[in-house]
């Protein structure tokens, strides 16, 4: 079943906590692909269990059941540390409150990933550059310390940090939730730009709109994944609720994906 | 895999960031590395100043002092009685004014045997010491200290050989023969030796003696004969035991010996106890900067970073810390060895004002800080590294 073209795929996904108050179900058994190159959002209401599949596929957190490929290996075969490298090496993550590190510039936040690879020292500030350039930063803020930017700046700077290392997959938790709606749109632009230059993006959104960007919506409710309205062109029309892979649209794949797998590696 | 340098520079950044804090922390260390290097440096000046002031040579000699008075028979009979010693001499002191032809002072006058500067092993710097002769005839010479040159005859380096000393309360006149070597610290430096036949017939009116003093031959236990001494002392020369006592310089010099084994191991107990706290105060500060840094942490885990790369990042924190530490108490550990050094030599003991810190022992302390941040810094270290990155992060 493992695609050839597939970042990731998650067959019957689950992951349960156990705390004082109880079991809680927050994912109850997802499937679904993401290929390379796609641009896919996730939407759901609060407590749908969005970041708990977001730490999942960033190799945070392990699935309780269920598998989880990722670029078509079972992550059940990595320990703790190889997982910590795939999370250095092939995956970008921008989160909601940008944790970048404070009292630090913004080259060394972004050369922060690359110290935690093989990738020689003296490399590190011209790829930092680089993902710099991607995002738009102006060059003038790279010495300056992160807590000295304004919001949509260091979201910036985060992307640019999530990109530093050339990975396979941007995952974005609410990346436009701490910002008005002006900046929102200018990170959004910059996430659609790397989208078209061939990045494969997972983010997680509140907001229809920001949602309406991506390729494709994941709608996820009470740790399912809901069968989507068909509100536009971009929504899967498959029901992904039973186990189909959503990305099995032939519309969609067909039409979009090619063009944008191609120029994948490229980027 | 992580270069050193870059390393280095955010254990600094991170230490910088709470510069008061930090500089709180390794009061502890600085402290106890202080009072190593302090307590080093003045141990082997110390001893230094014991070997120099008793000599090797004088853990042969015996001194027998009496509250009640001696005779030179007491001294005679002793060197009849024990052939273990090679040498008997005897001593009296009395307090005289002596001057010179502008200056005058009170000072302690010694007539003493003409075998005291060997058992006393002192050395002459102009002219002679006292010889039999002196003292059989009674004659009125003088050897004096260099003291009383810098006193009476303006300089300590002033030239008197043949020039008259007047001594006692008739003002009586010496010539002085001789000028005993030594600065301030050395035992004759203010004195005046005369015969001691001259001393009883001229100065005492008595011809008692205060001390006396002899030198056991090579490889005799002293300890054993000074006990021998004081037997002979009490049950055959008739002494009341509780007047006699019987010091042999071995039995002081183990005292002395006891004495400074047992300063310094006060001070490594004081050493011990603030290298302790300061370690704990690491622990403590390493375990509120963990506590504070969460998100910080579970960025890095989650960016990547192995459970290894946290522990390394944290102890170098730890272990900078208490080299940091280590180093100002180096530094304050030495100025506080020239400060009592100067302090001394202002008291006129002769202490060495530089102090004597090998390199060995700034190693020591060295290897003590490091040691000291690898304990105290493992158990906050493992802690931060342990953090999980998803729980860390939603940490506010
Ligand atoms: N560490 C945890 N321990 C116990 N329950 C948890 C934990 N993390 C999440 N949950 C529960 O899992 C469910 C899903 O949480 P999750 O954070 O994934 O929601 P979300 O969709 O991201 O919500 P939001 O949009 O508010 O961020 C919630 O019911 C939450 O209470
Ligand atoms: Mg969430």
């Amino acid at each position: 079943m493992s695609e050839a073209n597939a970042v990731l795929e998650v067959v019957g996904l689950t992951r349960t906590y156990q705390s004082r108050a109880g079991v809680t179900e927050a994912l109850r058994g997802l499937t679904f692909t993401i290929k390379r190159g796609e641009f896919v959002a996730i939407m759901g209401p609060s407590g749908s269990g969005k970041s708990t599949l977001m730490n999942i596929l960033g190799c945070l957190d392990r699935p309780s059941k269920g598998l989880y490929l990722f670029e078509g290996v079972d992550i059940r075969s990595y320990d703790d540390d190889e997982l910590a490298d795939i999370r250095a090496t092939r995956i970008g993550f921008i989160f909601q409150a940008f944790n970048l590190l404070p009292r630090t510039t913004v080259l060394r936040n972004v050369m922060l990933p690359l110290s935690f690879t093989h990738c020689p020292q003296h490399e590190w500030e011209a790829r930092a550059r680089k993902a710099l350039h991607a995002v738009d930063l102006q060059e003038y803020l790279y010495g300056h310390r992160s807590n000295e930017l304004s919001g949509g700046q260091m979201q910036r700077v985060a992307i640019a940090r999530a990109l530093v290392n050339d990975p396979a997959l941007i995952l974005a938790d609410e990346p436009t939730g701490n910002l008005d709606t002006a900046t929102g749109a200018v990170i959004l632009a910059t996430l659609t730009q790397l989208h078209e230059r061939g990045r494969t993006i997972v983010l997680i959104t509140h907001d229809p709109e920001v949602a309406r960007r991506a390729d494709r919506i994941l709608h996820i409710r009470d740790g399912l994944l809901e069968r989507t309205p068909h509100t536009g062109v971009f929504s899967p029309a498959d029901s992904s609720t039973r186990g189909e892979t959503a990305s099995g649209s032939a519309a969609y794949s067909g039409v979009s994906l090619p063009a944008v797998a191609s120029v994948a590696l490229s980027a | 895999m992580m270069a050193l340098r870059y390393l280095l520079n955010e254990t600094w950044l991170s230490l910088s960031a709470n510069k008061i804090r930090s500089a709180l922390t390794i009061l502890g260390i600085v402290i106890g590395i202080a009072s190593v290097i302090a307590m080093t440096s003045l141990i082997s000046s110390m001893e230094d100043l014991l070997m120099r002031e008793l000599g090797l040579y004088q853990a042969r000699m015996v001194q027998i002092h009496s509250t009640e008075p001696m005779s030179l028979e007491d001294a005679q009979a002793i060197e009849g009685a024990f052939p273990d010693y090679e040498s008997v001499g005897s001593l009296m002191i009395v307090t005289a004014q002596v001057s010179s032809q502008t200056e005058s002072l009170n000072t302690q006058v010694f007539g003493v045997t003409d075998n005291y500067a060997y058992i006393q092993n002192i050395d002459i710097e102009q002219g002679r010491f006292l010889i039999e002769a002196d003292g059989t005839q009674a004659l009125q010479v003088a050897v004096v200290g260099k003291g009383i040159l810098r006193d009476l005859y303006g300089s300590e380096d002033a030239q008197v050989l043949g020039e008259t000393l007047r001594v006692g309360p008739k003002g009586e006149e010496y010539t002085i023969v001789g000028v005993i070597k030594g600065n301030g610290t050395s035992r004759n430096y203010n004195r005046v030796l005369v015969p001691l036949d001259t001393l009883h017939v001229r100065l005492a009116g008595t011809r008692t003696v205060d001390t006396v003093f002899a030198l056991a031959r090579e490889d005799v236990d002293t300890v054993d004969l000074s006990r021998r001494t004081q037997s002979y002392m009490t049950r055959t020369l008739e002494h009341p035991s509780d007047t006699v006592y019987v010091y042999s310089m071995q039995e002081m010099m183990d005292q002395l010996d006891l004495i400074v084994t047992s300063f310094s191991f006060m001070l490594s107990a004081i050493a011990v106890i603030a290298l302790f706290v300061g370690g704990i105060g690491i622990m403590n500060m390493m375990l509120t900067t963990v506590s504070e840094r969460r998100r910080e942490i579970g960025l890095r885990k989650s960016l990547g970073a192995h459970t290894s790369t946290i522990t390394r990042q944290f102890l170098l924190e730890a272990v900078t810390l208490s080299l940091v530490g280590g180093i100002l108490g180096i530094f304050l550990g030495l100025a506080v060895a020239v400060v009592l050094g100067l302090t001394a030599r202002s008291l006129g003991i002769d202490m060495p004002v530089a102090p004597e810190v090998g390199i060995e022992s700034i190693l020591i302390a060295v290897a003590i800080c490091v040691a000291i941040g690898i304990a105290f810094g493992f158990y906050p270290a493992r802690h931060a590294a342990k953090l999980d990155p998803v729980e860390s992060l939603r940490y506010q």
